[in-house]
């Protein structure tokens, strides 16, 4: 049962090839000029209720799982070439003997999911009865469905055939707003990177000699696209499903076997936090609870009565009771002061929710009692950031699109600068709610999404397209 | 207006009947007693009702003065470890664990490649038939075979 987890973990590790603290490589496009479709939303970059069917589309994805339909492409060679395809020019596929992968059943099977009236991965239950302990091994096949997407998506353009390219994007981006609807954090994260891949496509389109022009397309997806809120509120229900004894902290008396099975889930906090500092796993963690709640009682008793609990109550409660309801309350109130910016525009709360953030950090940080605040709150800053990365990229195409839009009436040249733009508005970063910077020498421009203020560009907060009129 | 009839005849049964008396020993009023008691139908119901009493009141004295009973059984419990962390705990790990990477690593770069997953072994259909390796060779059986393996249609 671990294995499929611990795989992903695994793959996720590698995950990163990049450092959030580097600043991204400016992501180069040669543009060809394209008007407005007419009409104006012909194309589509998520299916419209027109072409969606009735029922769950989990149940297709699911289907598609059969190792009948993936097994041969399982094997490592035939991988290895579809992962290299997913990230190559188009140009570069036109002799490609994997045009066999346009063709293939399992990825009807995932077109068809995209395309289903809703998403319901049955989740909720499962979360309430499992807590943190609920696996989610589909999440690997899922994003591998995407790299064959991409790879599909690019073999398609190298063909020519641009219309089922974009029905290939729109499918991608149906998977990964269908992952976003699940109540976990790591499905949302998942659906991010998903949603990541398909736009990288979109650019490979627009690249395209003769591709229609997107902006309306980019214009019609949702705002924001994937909205984290609702991993958020599933991960608010692991704690109490994950360590049920947690429940009774707050009781008056305990129970001999309340009281054991408290103990039982705080050792189980700080296994888990050994672990995560890579501490000796051997490590005696009765006697580090031992100590722990003897450094934390003090504080944890004069909290307790500070919140209105009489101190003769407090005294005869035993020492690891006063110091997990501390424990506990000091975590419900940072969780909610931390998922409470999630609920505004990403620009708005950015400030509010890096503070609240740090504020965790040094608290958790300094925290004697149980690590539960370390362990179980998700990194809202984290996720929210990734999140609002999506939109200011989708923000961002779509200024690249008005761009091309105004070629397409002026012999192919770039405008010397955005005021130029009459025929469609350039959105504002939806990180900063500041306008992007645009930056015109010949027939190269640069559109930069602003930093927020007062920090340095990284790999977080930076995006640059550099564009070349397409000759 | 006409006096009484002096008939002889009927004056002689006159007579004779004034000559009767009662026979000696019947009791009118009891007579009467026990012809208005042979008109009225016995009744059952006082019976089982002073019957029912008595019996729901035994039962109340018997429940209530019984001696209390101990219902012995046998149970077999197995030794257990002494409770450490909940069995979840290690799944539960793994999810927190996936999360903190997938956190620290949700940055604009593309996804890596997802290493190849372990090659499944599919079951062969002819292995499924009960036949030999490769046993089947007819062109129509071994398309379908490739579909069936691939998931592509015909």
């Amino acid at each position: 049962m671990r294995t499929p987890i611990a795989c992903l973990v695994v793959l996720a590790a590698s995950a990163a090839n990049a450092s959030a603290q580097a600043p991204l490589d400016p992501i180069k496009l040669t543009l060809p000029p394209a008007a407005a479709p007419v009409p104006a939303l012909k194309y589509h970059l998520l299916p419209e209720v027109a072409d969606q069917s009735p029922g769950n589309a989990a149940l297709l994805y699911y289907k598609s799982f059969a190792p009948e339909y993936l097994s041969n492409m399982r094997e490592k060679a035939v991988f290895q070439k579809i992962y290299e395809a997913s990230r190559a020019s188009p140009k570069d596929l036109v002799t490609s003997e994997l045009r066999w992968l346009k063709g293939r059943g399992v990825m009807r099977e995932v077109d068809r999911a995209a395309r289903r009236a809703y998403c319901d991965w049955e989740l909720t239950e499962r979360i309430r009865a499992e807590g943190a302990g609920v696996l989610l091994p589909d999440v690997q096949t899922l994003r591998e469905f995407a790299m064959i997407l991409s790879a599909r998506a690019r073999l398609e353009l190298a063909d020519g055939e641009t219309d089922k390219a974009l029905y290939t994007c729109a499918t991608g981006l149906a998977l990964s707003r269908h992952l976003a609807e699940a109540p976990t954090v790591v499905q949302n994260l998942v659906g991010i990177a998903i949603a990541m891949i398909m736009l990288g496509n979109v650019e490979e389109v627009i690249q395209t000699s003769g591709s229609p022009n997107l902006y309306w397309a980019l214009a019609a997806l949702p705002r924001p696209f994937l909205d984290p809120r609702k991993g958020f509120q599933g991960e608010k229900m692991m704690l109490f499903a994950t360590w049920p004894a947690l429940r009774d902290a707050e009781a008056e008396r305990l129970s001999e076997a309340q009281l054991k099975a408290l103990e039982a889930a705080a050792e189980g906090f700080l296994t888990e936090d050994l672990r995560h500092e890579r501490s000796e796993a051997s490590a005696d963690v009765k006697a580090a609870l031992a100590e722990r709640v003897k450094k934390a009682l003090p504080e944890s008793k004069r909290a307790l009565v500070v919140a209105g609990r009489k101190a003769e109550d407090v005294d005869k409660m035993p020492p690891l009771q006063v110091v997990t309801i501390a424990s506990l309350r000091r975590f419900a109130w940072h969780q909610d002061e931390l998922l409470k910016w999630a609920c505004l525009p990403y620009a708005e709360a950015r400030p509010l929710l890096e503070a609240a953030e740090k504020n965790r950090l040094r608290e958790q940080k300094s925290d004697p009692g149980l690590p539960i605040m370390k362990l179980m709150l998700p990194s809202a800053y984290k996720v929210c950031n990734a999140a609002a990365r999506l939109e200011r990229r989708i923000a961002a195409l779509r200024g690249v699109e008005a761009v091309r839009m105004y070629q397409a009436s002026h012999g192919g040249r770039l405008p010397v600068s955005l005021d130029a733009l009459t025929e469609a508005p350039v959105p504002f970063d939806p990180m900063t709610n500041q306008p992007f910077v645009y930056k015109a020498e010949g027939d190269k421009a640069t559109l930069s999404a602003p930093l927020p203020p007062g920090e340095a560009a990284t790999g977080n907060n930076s995006l640059t397209y550099e564009l070349t009129a397409a000759r | 207006m006409s006096g009484p009839t002096h008939d002889p005849e009927l004056t002689a049964l006159e007579d004779a009947l004034v000559r009767l008396a009662p026979a000696s020993g019947v009791n009118r009023d009891a007579l009467m007693f026990r012809a208005g008691q042979a008109s009225v139908r016995r009744r059952a119901w006082p019976i089982a009702a002073v019957a029912s009493t008595l019996t729901a009141a035994g039962l109340a004295a018997v429940l209530l003065l019984r001696p209390p009973t101990v219902l012995e059984r046998v149970v077999l419990v197995e030794p257990s470890p002494a409770p450490t962390a909940p069995q979840q705990d290690d799944s539960a790990a793994d999810y927190l664990r996936l999360r903190d990477r997938l956190e620290r690593e949700s940055d604009d770069a593309p996804p890596p490649n997802p290493a190849a997953p372990a090659l499944r072994r599919t079951i062969p259909l002819d292995a499924l038939l009960g036949l030999p390796p490769d046993a089947v060779t007819d062109p129509w059986i071994t398309s379908r075979k490739a579909s069936f393996q691939s998931g592509d249609p015909l």
